[in-house]
């Protein structure tokens, strides 16, 4: 029996979600295993002594969380980062495109709002950083959320000792949208014009993220119609999701976008990945977090 | 001496929560429900973003009302460019709104409530598979069901991705929709199910007021035009408990009726309705208002099921107990609505979707979500760009009325909180309560920004006067 923690920090709870729609398998792997800390499924109130996997979603935001991360690290055999926040800080980490004071003055000035108290619940840190920034991380489960398969058979191998393998390909392997070769030369917002449903985004100048993005979720959102929006992170071997896609459409387009521009695009090409990008790093003085 | 009593963190819930509860000989002196996942700034990092962009990045508030924030947001941009959307894609979102009620609703009622009603003592999702595992069997298979809805329509499950402003970027295969259909009588049944086992419990239990409580509030909730029963347009109506309509307006009206305040020891902010100030104004959504506001249900197996519903609780009703029941009606309602709406030969239109333009202004929009009302609005560029965002969620609304229910239940019960024999008990009752709004924390998390260190060094925030 291998003691499970599963937690979610700064997050929205989608990637327990998303584990929670395996049922049959979760319920197996959870009635083979022992379950020993999930406030979204249980009520154990205090953190184990000890832990052999521990599974963490979300980002870290609050000096409590911190705390949090590595009171489970040191008390884990084996810690799991499961989701995009938590492996590289994810969407929440738009927001540290703000420096943390200014960030303040803008969310107060709302009209509407009538400021009474300042809430003093926990200590804000001014940044959402992933996870491993803090801690050592054993193992990255990635994906908004990440794909179900991938939780059941990474933990499965995981639970029984083996090591799990990540794609080694990105979302385009699997898309079945097809190339001819010519590509826009002006990038189109998706509300201006109904894309054809046959042929690949990029070429038709909608900007998608499937060249820059791990693969292994089979493409479904440009089957939806809907370009990849890069959720499950860098493809192996890279690590920065926003310059790869860069590369891909200088490559691809074979010269610069007229109408690109960074600002625009920024919550486009790290929409996940924004708090561990090389961006954020240079934006920071050289600095991490 | 006061003694202090914490439950921490809340289980059986999303997000992160606490309570705080502070008796002095024998009488309770105060009790702090806060919201304490950490905030995410959500309104804040989507300004300066592209406006169609929005519906996939405010979805990631919330891992189980993804699919309301989705489609709140699409709505909301459209409102701001003056869109109409073809017939097809408003069915195919009502019809995708409607599922993500029926796999919130059977994971509630199943798993997360279903434990504080059975004598059960190991209190979580296997202890429910291991008392009840034909009831745990039928909430797999209706959650799955749902599931399957909002994949085939959205395209992908957690974190729906097919609303763009126009339309829907997929449309459903004549053969998607009568595999749906054929599934979703079967689901109908398993609804059924779930909610005979609640109204079981429900008729067998002492209906005791003093078990759940709850207190005379606003209660507010969608309506269509003829007062029936509404998840996904339509106006705003607020009821009293003893029934009379207080306000109905169109979601353009938010700033007119709504106003919002902060609380020292929650992230999320507290909503009221201007006309009844900020203590009368507390009001509450969800299940139980929604039963209290609408005249009535739309589709014939809800009907039967609100009629029963009436032999148990008046409508409207104070009683925070109901909120399972309504829970339980609304289940068999999604059921109803996602049968209706895949029964309409319209859903199959092939165009889903027309080109848009941008255009400078500012779109409001609400949805029911299942824990109660949603609203984003938007204000929007030339360009298309978001220059301003403001996200109110179920929770955000409900927040402080769940602190004063809490808050009644502790003051009443504030012998057994300060006894060690009896605390246990108490405690549990508390939880009870909160469990019954089915509340989302990070949901409700909306922006109220708090003690920030930067660097070590502490920052208080004040609001700009303006």
């Amino acid at each position: 029996m291998v003691k499970i923690l599963l937690l979610g920090l700064s997050g929205d709870t989608g990637c327990q979600i998303a584990a929670v729609g395996l049922h049959e398998k979760l319920l197996a792997i959870l009635k083979a295993n022992e379950l020993v800390y999930a406030p979204t499924l249980m009520d154990a109130k205090e953190i184990p002594a000890k832990i052999d996997v521990a599974i963490i979603e979300g980002g870290v935001r609050t000096e409590h969380e911190v705390e949090l991360a590595k009171k489970i690290r040191e008390r884990s055999g084996v810690l799991i980062t499961l989701g995009s926040c938590a492996c590289f800080g994810g969407i929440p980490g738009l927001a540290n495109l703000k420096p943390g004071d200014e960030l303040l003055g803008k969310v107060y000035s709302q009209k509407g709002t009538v400021l009474k108290e300042m809430p003093a619940v926990d200590i804000m840190l001014p940044k959402q950083q992933p996870i491993g920034d803090y801690v050592k991380v054993d193992f990255k489960i990635p994906g908004c959320p990440p794909e179900m398969n991938d939780i059941a058979t990474i933990l499965t191998t995981l639970l029984s000792g083996g090591t799990p393998e990540l794609s080694k390909t990105d979302v385009c392997e699997l898309c079945p949208r097809e190339r001819v070769g010519e590509y826009s030369k002006k990038l189109k917002r998706m509300y201006e014009e109904v894309a054809d449903p046959k042929r690949c985004f990029l070429e038709q100048g909608f900007l998608c993220m499937g060249p820059a993005t791990l693969g292994g979720c089979g493409a479904p959102c440009p089957q939806a119609g809907m370009p990849c929006d890069g959720c499950r992170g860098p493809t192996a071997g890279n690590s920065d999701q926003g310059l790869a896609m860069l590369d891909a459409l200088t490559s691809l387009t074979r010269e610069a976008n007229e109408n690109f521009s960074l600002p625009q695009y920024v919550g486009t090409i790290y929409r996940y990945t924004y708090p561990s990008s090389m961006l954020a790093r240079v934006l920071n003085g050289g600095k991490k977090k | 001496m006061t003694e202090t009593i914490v439950i921490n963190p809340l289980t059986r819930l999303e997000g992160t929560g606490k309570v705080k509860i502070e008796v002095e000989g024998g009488a309770l002196k105060d009790l702090q429900f806060s919201v304490a996942a950490g905030p995410r700034f959500f309104e804040y990092l989507l300004t300066n973003k592209q406006a169609e962009d929005a519906p996939r990045i405010s979805e990631r508030i919330c891992g189980i009302c993804y699919v309301n924030h989705h489609l709140v947001s699409v709505k909301a941009v459209e409102d701001a460019w003056g869109v109409e959307v073809p017939e097809v894609a408003t069915l195919l979102r009502r019809t995708l709104n409607a599922a993500s009620f029926i796999t919130s609703h059977a994971l509630h009622l199943a798993f997360l409530a279903l434990p504080d009603l059975l004598p059960i003592k190991n209190r979580n999702v296997i202890g429910v598979a291991d008392a009840n595992p034909a009831l745990a069997d039928v909430a797999i298979q209706l959650h799955e069901y749902g599931n399957r809805v909002v994949t085939e329509i959205g395209g992908r499950l957690v974190h729906v991705v097919t609303s763009v402003p126009g339309g829907q970027t997929k449309g459903l295969t004549g053969e998607a929709r009568y595999k749906l259909l054929r599934e979703g009588r079967v689901a109908l049944g398993n609804a059924r199910k779930i909610a005979d086992a609640y109204f079981g419990l429900y008729e067998k239990r002492a209906n005791d007021p003093a078990e759940y409580m709850g207190s005379d509030t606003p209660y507010m909730g969608l309506v269509d035009k003829d007062g029936g029963y509404e998840l996904y347009d339509g106006d705003i109506r607020v009821k009293n408990g003893k029934g009379e309509k207080l306000l109905q307006f169109p979601a353009q009206d938010y700033y007119k009726r709504l106003e919002e305040t902060t609380s020292g020891h929650s992230f999320t902010k507290i909503q009221y309705l201007k006309d009844m100030g900020p203590i009368g104004g507390l009001m509450r959504v969800g299940p139980l208002p929604r039963m209290n506001v609408i005249d009535k249900m739309r589709w014939g197996t809800a009907a039967e099921y609100l009629k029963a519903y009436e032999k148990l609780f008046s409508r409207p009703t104070n009683d925070t107990a109901a909120y399972n029941l309504a829970r339980a009606v609304e289940l068999v309602a999604s059921v109803d609505e996602v049968l209706d709406g895949l029964a309409n030969d319209a859903i199959t239109t092939e165009r889903t979707r027309e080109p848009v333009k941008a255009r400078a202004g500012v779109g409001y929009a609400f949805v029911e979500a299942p824990r109660g009302l949603l609203h984003h609005s938007y204000e929007i560029d030339e360009r298309g760009i978001i220059k301003a965002a403001n996200i109110v969620a179920p929770t955000t609304f409900n927040h402080k009325s769940i602190e004063n229910n809490l808050r009644q239940y502790a003051a009443a019960n504030a012998d057994a909180l300060a006894r060690k024999s009896t605390r246990q008990d108490a405690m549990w009752g508390i939880e009870k309560i909160v469990r019954a709004y089915d509340p989302c924390l990070s949901c409700s998390v909306h922006m109220v920004e708090v003690d920030l260190t930067v660097d070590g060094e502490r920052h208080t925030n004040r609001r700009d006067t303006q």
